[in-house]
């Protein structure tokens, strides 16, 4: 079997694992507005392939954009909405796969490819045993496997950014015609606004490579690499993305204006609630610490001494420097102050393939050196010291893989060992969770407490998900959504909410109206509390019968 | 290629320690995500408090985390007036129901009467509570609303009052435009609103309030006067960060000045002389000129101790 075949093999069990392990996720309150516009995106390609008249100005607008900031999701590219609705109309309306699975499949895909790039560049850079180790390291991430089973940005991004990296890298050894690079970085553009950073990264990391290269003539080092992402690049973008096909430069304006002026959501961190800056220059340090398996973090810090020790051994294009630059350029807006910081680790997780690449050669490196204590002599050494390597491996992949079983389906609530897992994290003050994903796991609960009556949900942070679980069948119809706020609570027989500490305010309002403070159940992960459920103590008399 | 690794035992230590971080963190995940005691543990300790019980009784759960649970198990003999008091002081007998040894703020410092060690502690504290002679929302001044609202992100019974922004540098303003007629007051207010827009919500504030919203009541006191406040609304607290000042006046004597931050529930306390006074307290905060903020919503109690 070819090495790169290992590779395939790897991104293939990555796609099965992200798309077995959603099908226990929630619906995320943002991935239905993405999945809602997904639709209307792959609608309108349709249209226009087909030769119909989708491309005016007015259906251009209708389907992509509109007057308001947010008119059809108009605030974030395009890319992975449009793959998620064409993946719904081919997967689900052509092949019968359920339609969540088939929305998020994209998400999924893109992971796979990312374990399979960060594969083939290790193999490239150092060898087999590391490529395999970083592959599985970046494979075994709980929170990221968590984010790629969504119909969002977050993983995809995550991808396209390393591939754009990766890209570049390929790109500067010198070839004629380096197109991939201004393609794959006009996708990421189409994925995320974080993006567009990129160029920082890549900027920084040709003008190191330049000098030491070509000295004063850094500019022409590799210039065909340059004008490959000036030119296609915006091309790539501007084709995926039709509101910008008119009106170019306001539409973008707006779209960026969108991200450097946004609210900031309440977010927990070290038992602060935090909605405005200036946040803690740590956030994202700590909150990486506390979500990559430890044992991950570890290599990873082993890798980067192996790495600047065993530097000599790579060519000009100084790849250590691009990862690291890559890294940090995704990290670095998040220690400034000002950055949101809501979200946390989903917003620089194209930091993560860089560290996972340093664990994987500083696991292969750890395994080697313990490997070396066994003598030297007799036939069986080599093959002890084999197995001795392999064993110390194995472990390291085992601690990321029981952290990453451990985290799933709640893993925004999950933190890693050193954190002392979810109920270390609650100890901590750090975030329970967001999106509302949550909700889902009351549903039984909410349907074995069923009756024939019409019996009202004040489903709070779930509010935009419900119609599909009630569509999807999980919620009898007779529980529909009772509205917002107190209006939904006074029109409710339940009431569900999610915990996070902004949202105490809801338990507040239900005990007030309700009259009681006693939950009928309480959903937990690894014991701590993620959605408190409430019935009514005495049923509202209702008009309406079933 | 292959990684060249070292042959020099020294230099093995780090990869040994990455192996036993390793088998660590296996072992302590597991231990770790199974931590926290289950439905059947609460249900145990629950038994011990029901045994007990009396009305009356406070029992309070740590950490705050597990809240939601031991509400699970007990809330039927937690009222909810009792979840949303001002502070613990008022009761003489509190059950603290807790897990990972974390202690209860309401029963910081007090020695438990009694322990049941068990997956979940429980804990009984006794002592002599404080006696209220009278609470400020029951008297329900014209000043705001009883209601039971978020505070620091806890549950507060309390008097809710919008509080505007003070605004001093209007002060010799207003002076002038409150001897005019209406209609020349109206019409000035209108014109100077190109300078100040703030000048229209200011002027519509009754005067009395401009320098703070004052709550006056006739109270009968005792020893002492205990009360909390903070400002409530998530929202409003994000976006208009500003801290809220408190003034105690009593018989037209000021005996108290504090402050409280945003997502703070911010006590006080001052003694008092017995009898029947005159009370007033004034919450303020104050804008500068040009910025037309909204109000402050802020709950505040106080209670009349013996």
């Amino acid at each position: 079997m070819k090495q790169r075949t290992v590779g395939w093999i790897l991104a293939l069990v990555t796609v099965v694992l992200v798309v077995a392990n959603q099908q226990q996720v929630g619906l995320a309150r943002d991935e239905l507005v993405y999945m809602a516009s997904g639709d209307k995106y792959a609608k309108w390609w349709r249209g226009a392939l087909l030769g119909g008249d989708a491309t005016t100005r007015d259906k251009i607008t209708k389907s992509w954009g509109g007057p308001a900031p947010t008119d059809n999701n108009r605030e974030h590219p395009p890319l992975i909405k449009t793959l998620s609705g064409f993946s719904r109309l081919i997967l689900s309306d052509g092949l019968g796969v359920d339609e969540t699975t088939a929305y998020r499949f994209p998400s999924a895909l893109l992971h796979g490819v990312l374990v399979l790039l960060v594969f083939l560049m290790v193999l490239e850079l150092w060898g087999f045993a590391e490529a395999v180790m970083s592959a599985l390291l970046v494979m075994l991430l709980p929170r990221a496997v968590f984010h790629a089973g969504l119909a969002c940005f977050d993983a995809p991004i995550m991808t396209l950014w390393f591939a754009t990296v990766y890209a570049y890298w390929r790109a500067i050894d010198g070839r004629k015609w380096p197109w991939q690079v201004g393609i794959v970085f006009g996708l990421a553009l189409a994925t995320k606004h974080n993006a567009l950073l990129l160029p920082i990264a890549l900027g920084l990391h040709y003008l190191v490579a330049g000098i030491r290269q070509a000295g004063t003539g850094f500019l022409a080092y590799r210039w065909r690499v340059i004008v490959s992402m000036l030119i296609l690049a915006p091309l790539t973008f501007i084709a995926l993305w039709p509101w910008l096909w008119f009106d170019t430069l306001d539409h973008v304006a707006d779209w960026l204006t969108f991200h450097l002026t946004h609210v900031h959501y309440n977010f927990e961190y070290l038992g602060d609630n935090w909605n405005a800056p200036a946040f803690p220059w740590h956030v994202a340090l700590i909150t990486t610490l506390f979500t990559v398996p430890v044992a991950t973090l570890a290599a990873s810090v082993i890798g980067t001494c192996t790495w600047i020790v065993q530097r000599a051994r790579f060519d000009g294009r100084m790849p250590g420097l691009l990862l690291l630059l890559s890294a940090a350029t995704s990290i670095g807006p998040f220690l400034l102050g000002s950055t949101p910081i809501f979200g946390a680790e989903k917003h620089w997780m194209p930091a993560l393939p860089s560290l996972c690449i340093a664990a994987g050669v500083g696991a292969v490196w750890a395994a080697r050196a313990i490997g070396a204590l066994i003598p030297a002599g007799g036939s069986s050494a080599s093959t002890i010291r084999r197995a001795i390597a392999g064993t110390a491996c194995t472990v390291v992949v085992l601690a990321a893989l029981v952290e990453t079983i451990t985290a799933q389906p709640y893993a925004l609530t999950w933190y890693n060992a050193a954190a002392g897992e979810a109920p270390g994290g609650a100890d901590r003050g750090m975030n329970r969770q967001f999106w509302g994903v949550a909700a889902r796991g009351v549903l039984p609960v909410l349907e074995a407490d069923a009756s024939a009556s019409k019996t009202p949900v004040y489903t709070h942070d779930a509010a935009p998900a419900w119609g599909t679980y009630l569509r999807r069948g999980e919620l009898p119809s007779t529980m529909p959504d009772a509205g917002h706020e107190e209006t939904g609570i006074t029109n409710s027989q339940y009431a569900l909410v999610i915990h996070e500490r902004h949202f105490n305010r809801h338990d507040y309002l239900v005990w007030k109206l309700y009259g009681t403070v006693q939950p009928m159940f309480v959903l937990r992960t690894h014991g701590v509390p993620i959605v408190s459920l409430y019935k009514r103590p005495r049923p509202r008399p209702t008009a309406e019968k079933p | 290629m292959a990684t060249p690794a070292t042959r020099r035992p020294l230099g093995a230590i780090p990869a040994l320690l990455l192996v036993a971080i390793a088998i660590w963190e296996i072992a302590a995940t597991r231990c770790q995500a199974t931590s926290v005691p289950g439905d059947d543990a609460w249900i145990e300790a629950s038994k011990i408090v029901r045994t007990h019980h009396q009305p009356g009784d406070l029992i309070v759960f740590a950490p705050a985390w597990i809240d939601p649970v031991g509400r699970l198990h007990l809330g039927d003999l937690i009222p909810v007036e009792t979840a949303a008091r001002m502070d613990a002081a008022k009761y003489g007998r509190i059950w603290e129901l807790s897990i990972r040894d974390a202690v209860a703020p309401d029963v910081l410092g007090m020695t438990a009467t009694k322990t049941y060690p068990g997956p979940v502690d429980v804990r009984f504290y006794q002592r002599r509570p404080v006696t209220v002679i009278t609470e400020l929302i029951s008297y329900a001044p014209a000043a705001g609303r009883l209601d039971l609202v978020e505070v620091g992100f806890e549950p507060h019974r309390c008097l809710v009052v919008p509080v505007s922004p003070a605004r001093p540098y209007l002060r010799d303003l207003f002076a002038q435009l409150d001897r005019l007629p209406d209609q020349a007051r109206a019409k000035l207010i209108r014109a100077f609103a190109q300078l100040l827009p703030e000048l229209p919500a200011a002027a519509a504030m009754p005067a009395a309030d401009r320098d703070g919203k004052w709550i006056a009541i006739h109270m009968t006191l005792g020893s002492n006067l205990a009360g909390a406040f903070g400002i409530a609304d998530i929202f409003t607290r994000r976006d208009e960060r500003r801290d809220i000042g408190l003034v105690v006046e009593i018989d037209g004597k000021q005996v108290l000045e504090t402050v409280a931050p945003i997502d703070r529930w911010v006590p006080f306390e001052t003694p008092t002389s017995p009898g029947d006074h005159q009370v007033r307290i004034r919450l303020r905060w104050k804008a500068n000129p040009g910025e037309t903020t909204g109000v402050k919503t802020v709950c505040v109690n106080a209670e009349a101790r013996r």
